[in-house]
């Protein structure tokens, strides 16, 4: 009887090339399919309207939120790994001199508490005293100027970096300072809770103490204090998850993520630029450029149905990574046919190269103020869209 | 149980869609964790960006990939978030003949992979890989979190009056009728998903489970015939298990995850952990051996016995080969999964200047003068030690020097098995070069010959011929090793990294044995201070350097140039780069055989 039967095995080898092919389709292999109950309804494009804009330019004050990686590392593995608490590692500017893993946010706020936000000299000499390692502290921030269609232009801060001493510094540098205090800044964005974004935030205050704050949903009740502490007066708005609409062709969107250090969520800044298309900027990006150009084709309306830029930290997330095929950035990015890039440091400087090397539209840094190389948009580099 | 580590802010879930989020802050966290994240298995994951929950993953001894969705939210006497669990087979695994005979054509076809990463975007596709039903529970009244499968033993489908295809004008059997279309070992499967889940919330939460409760009720089996579909009683005992794990004190439990006839039930046991017994079947589940970890402190790890080593990486290749550039993409692609890592290197000559080269993203650790493998038990062992306690790397990348004889190191790497675990040896070899500098020097093929991983650079400066040819002599060489090819180095990280492909090819290297000691009469002298150039001279005088000079590299001055430049010369080919940093004294280092390296000094210096 065994010449009348196909091995299993030969079938599929054979059939393999030609699935809904004929051959199959004959055998009513497809029969018994219908009863499966249907887990989940295939999902279709569901496209939010944010309005458009004609272009935007992002000036980066600082995206050096440290300086020395080996010494950050060391220190967030010496204090226990990558889930432990932000506001225990006895980081500026929340120390009380107990030493590594040994802060807490109430202890460390208690000493420069009542020197918040004007007289951050001072408080950046008694968190001399208490903090570890306070040289390396930098911090990222960034200026974005929205073009409006009838010409109006509008200016948000995105984060306020991290050490007073170094932001009050990049604030001069850039101007900031004026602008903030002259109210030509409408508001603040916080990307995240993360020290590096974040912790600087008095140095902001320091200039505009009632500038409007967006934050995320999700910050934890220290961070939630630190704005308040801080000598904040003005409104705090907390972005759910998805998207919020800002002005005509500007929205942010809040990926509600676990982020390392005990932080969640992250927000990013999308812009629909008029004929162009989607332009993101983004602080690191934690949640990955795979998620990060998937979630904005799902959900956003943009013109020309065209990824057209993006700004900010371009890597695979630590989430994406059982195919070999999609963790080479270097390949996916390609996918996405991006028309002007702009990297910061947390993309990686090989990678950042090997974009240039394979011919994407990367826009390069001029590496100045202590950016070091120029493979990437460093501290006071512009990069426009739409313009 | 300490909920607020898996849920933000603090609180306790207030709806049934904040269990949504858990499972989500479950999966996320405990990638985050380099270490625990291997002890548990994971194996890779990707979030499907789409609002409602969706993850792929791998999972550790399984060669296909988990899926997991979001299927309803309910708010009843507690809040449940139901899932379904998916497993697509790798299409050369035994387990891949248990699916369905369209599941498995799938599995065979080219667009596989991308039709994994969307499923939730193919509902048809994604059905016939179904494995079962996963739920997570919370209790307001009790704060019990539990988390449960609900699976078959064995999903079956007969082919009544078999399968007939038409073959070369005859009909024929591909399945005798009566024979199983299918037979997925869905609990099997669905099992080893609520385990990982459950491991790493025993681990997150910092508790064991409070309680196991397990149900079975009889399942039927599907038969088709003509077309029809029918559930008939099968003839084997198969069963359909409800498994619970409850987190958190809460005896009166009804776990969402129940037949729903009580009278169905033909087997119900549920054990309570009070101490370490491990149920009995119950021993696969790996979280019964995960510690509860109070503080996530690399010094607790240890005393609690879980594998905190890091892995070791011995990198090495002759001169040149592009040892350097490779470890930068090393460096930067494990950065990138926030795994940190620091290199020990060694190069003949009294500069460092590798250590200049790879930027401060990581920590480089340069040891003194003189071949890794001479001085192993010592200062190796003192500098890893050293390095160890100061930055607790994930990952250790020794790169050898460009003429040390890994098969020497791999002979004393037993002195280091306390401090590091030894991963794999990544031999870089020049396509250029190749020939050369395997039948010149015994330690170009011994290089070759200890390598797990070999990796043929700068194919780009050869015809495909030549490589053919290379990969021919490799393999005489070395017929176990994995080889790959790049161009300036680069090469795809996932590929070593991810795969397990790396790792089913180690066990070899534990049967190597060292040679004696080798070494070629290789030896190098740096020349300080350089006086300034012309480039065209300088030209000329490096292409008249004797033959046995393998390596030049250094910091040079030219006439009309601002800064010193980054001069690299490899058996005759140079490169001339720009030089961004500082360190400006100028040098040069050569590296070749002994006796002409004075010849070379004194064509430079001329």
């Amino acid at each position: 009887m065994s010449d009348n039967k196909i091995n299993r095995k030969d079938f599929i080898k054979g059939a393999a090339i030609g699935i809904g092919g004929a051959t199959i389709a004959a055998m009513g292999l497809y029969s018994y399919s219908p009863m499966r109950k249907s887990h989940f309804k295939a999902k279709t494009r569901k496209l939010q309207d944010f309005g458009v804009c004609k272009s935007i330019k992002v000036t980066n004050i600082s995206e050096t939120s440290w300086f020395d990686n080996a010494t950050l590392m060391g220190d967030i593995k010496k204090a226990g790994g990558l889930l432990v608490n932000q506001y225990e590692y006895n980081w500026p500017p929340f120390g009380n001199g107990k030493g590594l893993g040994k802060g807490s946010y109430s202890e460390g706020i208690e000493k420069i508490k009542h020197l918040l936000p004007n007289r951050l000299d001072e408080a950046w000499e008694i968190i001399k005293k208490n903090c570890i390692n306070i040289d390396n502290a930098g911090g990222f921030a960034a200026l974005v100027e929205i073009e409006e269609l009838d010409g109006k232009k509008r200016k948000f801060l995105l984060d306020s970096g991290w050490s007073y001493k170094w932001m009050d510094e990049c604030f001069k540098r850039e101007g900031i300072d004026k602008m903030l205090a002259n109210g030509e800044i409408e508001a603040l964005i916080i990307s995240h809770e993360h020290f590096d974004h974040f912790w600087g935030l008095p140095v902001t205050l320091k200039y505009k103490p009632d500038i409007t704050i967006y934050i995320p949903e999700g910050f934890y009740s220290e961070g939630l204090s630190y704005i308040k502490d801080s000598g904040h007066r003005g409104k705090l708005i907390i972005n759910k998850a998805g998207l919020t609409k800002m002005t005509p062709g500007f929205g942010l969107y809040n990926f509600n993520v676990p982020i390392i250090c005990r932080v969640f969520g992250e927000q990013s800044m999308f812009f629909n630029i008029k004929d162009k298309g989607l332009v993101s900027v983004t602080g690191c990006c934690h949640q990955g450029i795979i998620q990060f150009c998937d979630t904005a084709y799902k959900e956003l309306k943009y013109d020309n149905d065209k990824l057209h830029g993006i700004y900010g930290g371009l890597h695979i997330s630590p989430f994406e990574d059982w195919d070999p095929k999609y963790d080479d950035l270097v390949i996916s990015l390609g996918n996405y046919g991006f028309e002007k890039i702009g990297c910061n440091h947390c993309t990686g400087l090989l990678c950042a190269k090997k974009f240039i090397e394979r011919g994407y539209p990367v826009v390069q840094g001029t590496a100045r103020f202590r950016t070091k190389d120029k493979s990437y948009l460093g501290n006071g580099d512009v990069i426009s869209f739409g313009v | 149980m300490k909920i607020e580590r898996i849920f933000p802010s603090g609180r306790a879930p207030q709806k049934a869609k904040d269990l949504q989020i858990i499972l989500k802050n479950i999966i996320t966290l405990i990638n985050y964790q380099p270490v625990i994240r291997t002890q548990l298995n994971w194996a890779g994951t990707f979030r499907i960006p789409q609002k409602n929950e969706a993850w792929t993953f791998k999972i550790k001894g399984f060669k296909g990939i988990f899926a997991i969705s979001h299927n309803r939210s309910l708010t009843k006497a507690s809040y449940v978030v139901l899932f379904d669990l998916f497993y697509f087979p790798e299409k050369d695994e035994e387990i891949a003949e248990k699916f369905s005979i369209k599941a498995e054509l799938h599995a065979n076809s080219t667009n596989y992979t991308e039709m994994i990463r969307k499923f939730t975007e193919h509902p048809n596709f994604a059905s016939l890989f179904y494995i079962g039903e996963l739920a997570l529970q919370f209790n307001p009244h009790t704060q019990a979190l539990s988390i449960g499968i609900n699976a078959v033993s064995e999903d079956v489908v007969i082919a009544k009056n078999g399968i007939k295809i038409e073959k070369n004008g005859q009909e024929k059997y591909l399945l005798y009728p009566g024979e199983k279309e299918q037979s997925i070992p869905s609990f099997y499967l669905s099992s080893a998903v609520l385990n990982i889940i459950a491991s790493s919330m025993c681990f997150l939460v910092d508790a064991k489970p409070f309680a196991i409760n397990m149900k079975k009720i009889a399942t039927t089996v599907t038969e088709i015939s003509d077309g029809k579909i029918k559930k008939v009683k099968s003839k084997e005992s198969l069963h359909r298990i409800f498994l619970n794990i409850v987190f958190g004190k809460d005896n009166n439990e009804i776990f969402f995850l129940s037949p729903t006839k009580k009278s169905e039930i033909i087997e119900e046991k549920t054990w309570t952990i009070k101490d370490e017994t491990i149920p009995e079947g119950f021993f696969f589940f790996t979280f019964f051996k995960t510690p509860p970890v109070q503080n996530i402190s690399p010094i607790d790890k240890n005393l609690l016995g879980i594998n905190s080593k890091p892995p070791m990486f011995i990198v090495t290749g002759f001169l040149g080969a592009g040892k350097t550039t490779f470890i930068k993409q090393v460096l930067e692609f494990k950065r990138q999964k926030y795994h940190f890592g620091v290199v020990i290197q060694n190069e003949i000559g009294e500069v460092g200047l590798d250590e200049n080269i790879i930027d401060s993203e990581c920590k480089v650790i340069s040891m003194d003068e003189g071949c890794v493998c001479c001085s192993l038990a010592g200062n190796l062992r003192k500098g890893i030690k050293k390095i160890l306690n100061e930055f607790i790397p994930d990952f250790v990348i020794l790169e050898t020097t460009g003429v040390a004889n890994p098969l020497n190191i791999l002979a004393e790497i037993d002195a280091l098995c306390d401090i590091v675990a030894f991963d794999s040896v990544i031999t870089i070899v020049d396509a250029l070069n190749f020939e050369k500098s395997t039948t010149e020097f015994v330690i170009a093929r011994d290089q070759i010959a200890a390598a797990d991983i070999i990796i043929i650079n700068k194919i780009d400066c050869i015809e495909d011929e030549e490589l053919k040819k290379i990969k021919a002599s490799i393999q005489k060489i070395n017929d176990k090793a994995i080889i790959e090819t790049s161009e300036f180095g680069h090469v795809n990280n996932g590929l070593f990294f991810i795969d397990d492909k790396l790792h089913q090819n180690k066990k070899k290297l534990i049967t190597l044995r060292a040679k004696s000691h080798v070494h070629e009469k290789i030896a190098s002298l740096t020349i300080k201070d350089m006086p300034s150039i012309e480039l065209n001279d300088f030209i000329k005088k490096f292409n008249n350097v004797p033959t046995g000079i393998l390596r030049m590299k250094g910091l040079l001055q030219f006439k009309g140039e601002d800064n010193p430049m980054l001069v690299q010369y490899v058996s005759g080919k140079y490169e001339i780069s720009k030089w961004d940093t500082d360190f400006n004294e100028t040098f040069l280092v050569i590296i070749g055989k002994e006796e002409d390296l004075s010849e070379a000094k004194r064509i430079l210096l001329s």
